[in-house]
């Protein structure tokens, strides 16, 4: 099963450049787990101790407000979750649920960390993808703000 | 003085500014081309008067006594040495500078060690044979390396770095020397080397590092297959 998601992986963008044996690596450092739809893998609040990767299906990213869900995001196959929070230490900022039958590969906060430490290229793909999601949720809040704005004008 | 101490405690630090390749007054030493550019720093670098330690695993156990380094593939005759008998092959000097994929350079270095030629030599590599892997004691590790380089007049599986032996943490007992290349293909804690005719990645290499790393094409070098 490993070698089928080690040529999956090679596909996402975020890993260009990797062959199977480098994406293997990957894999052994963590942990591939398949998840029923419905099933909650990250708990807004939650201590951030593991990143995940989604091999297949798709993830909802999700706040409970007021005793609603409000989805955020979606997140499908090659889509890291949860790095933030773990590489600055806070807790999960939403939660994680399968929307469909979804598999991913869940790595610890130290192997993760570890991967980053040893390989600058990685880390430079992985910081740099982060940062732009960050920079790409502003702009969204900006949007948003410039049009509570106009309508309460 | 703190600071000052830790200057003195690292013998590694540079204090001077680089000598030009013929200041460096080393009989029979050999002259890294890249030593002679008007700028040395290729692009995307900066010099530093240290010698940082990088690597994938750490510094391997490596027991001296039962140490061999072999080489085979597309050769004539596969090699075997124990470090004794390494140390009794043709011993070459290279003046060069090292660079790290990571963005630092560090000039003015004096390698010795027995000439990649010289082992091409002995183990008759056959004219199909246009790329090398060099493996090392660390955990599986290797890299690869163009034919053409590793042959280069400058490369070596060097054992002394400015005249002394080179410690763990930089690849002792003996380690790669491919100056021309970005320093990962330098293979720390060399073990041996294979001669192939299709290219193969290597560890780093597996993981979108450039199949060869030149430091001096590409605008900002070969560092990555990805962008």
């Amino acid at each position: 099963m490993s070698e089928q998601y080690a040529e999956l992986i090679t596909t996402f963008p975020l890993f260009e450049g990797f062959t199977a044996n480098g994406t293997k690596r990957l894999i052994d450092a963590g942990e591939i787990k398949a998840q029923g739809a419905g099933h909650v893998l990250l708990k807004e609040g939650d201590s951030s101790d593991f990143v995940l990767l989604v091999l297949s299906g798709t993830l909802e990213v999700f706040v409970e407000r007021g005793g609603k869900n409000l989805v955020l995001t979606e997140a499908n196959p090659g889509a890291i979750l949860g790095e933030l929070a773990m590489l600055c230490g806070i807790p999960r900022s939403a939660s994680v649920r399968a929307k469909t039958d979804s598999v991913v590969l869940e790595w610890p906060d130290e192997a993760f960390r570890t991967l980053l430490l040893r390989d600058p290229s990685l880390s430079q793909r992985i910081l740099g993808q982060a940062l732009r999601t960050l920079v790409e949720k502003e702009k969204s809040l900006i949007d948003s703000l410039v049009k509570a704005q106009s309508a309460g004008a | 003085m703190s600071f000052l101490n830790s200057l003195i405690k690292d013998p590694k630090y540079q204090t001077t500014e680089p000598r030009k390749p013929e200041e460096v007054g080393e009989p029979d030493v050999i002259i890294s081309p890249d030593t002679r550019r008007e700028n040395r720093i290729p692009p995307g670098q900066t010099r530093t008067k240290k010698w940082p330690v990088l690597d994938a695993h750490g510094a391997p156990p490596v027991d001296l006594a039962t140490w061999r380094f072999e080489a085979d593939g597309l050769v004539e005759q596969p090699l075997e040495f124990s470090l004794d008998e390494f140390m009794q092959l043709p011993v070459v000097k290279v003046y060069s500078d090292f660079h790290c994929v990571t963005r630092w350079s560090r000039l003015d270095n004096i390698w010795t060690g027995v000439p990649t030629r010289e082992i091409a030599r002995l183990a008759g590599v056959k004219p199909e044979a246009k790329f090398v892997v060099a493996a090392a004691y660390d955990y599986g590790w290797t890299t690869n390396v163009p034919i053409e380089y590793f042959l280069n007049e400058d490369s070596l599986f060097a054992f002394l770095h400015d005249g002394a032996p080179i410690p763990p943490e930089h690849g002792g007992p003996v380690r790669l020397i491919i100056p021309q290349l970005y320093a990962w293909k330098s293979a720390k804690w060399v073990k041996g080397v294979r001669f192939l005719a299709e290219d193969q990645a290597g560890f780093w290499e597996e993981g979108g590092y450039h199949m060869r790393g030149n430091p001096w094409t590409s605008g900002d070098g070969e560092r990555f297959r990805w962008s």
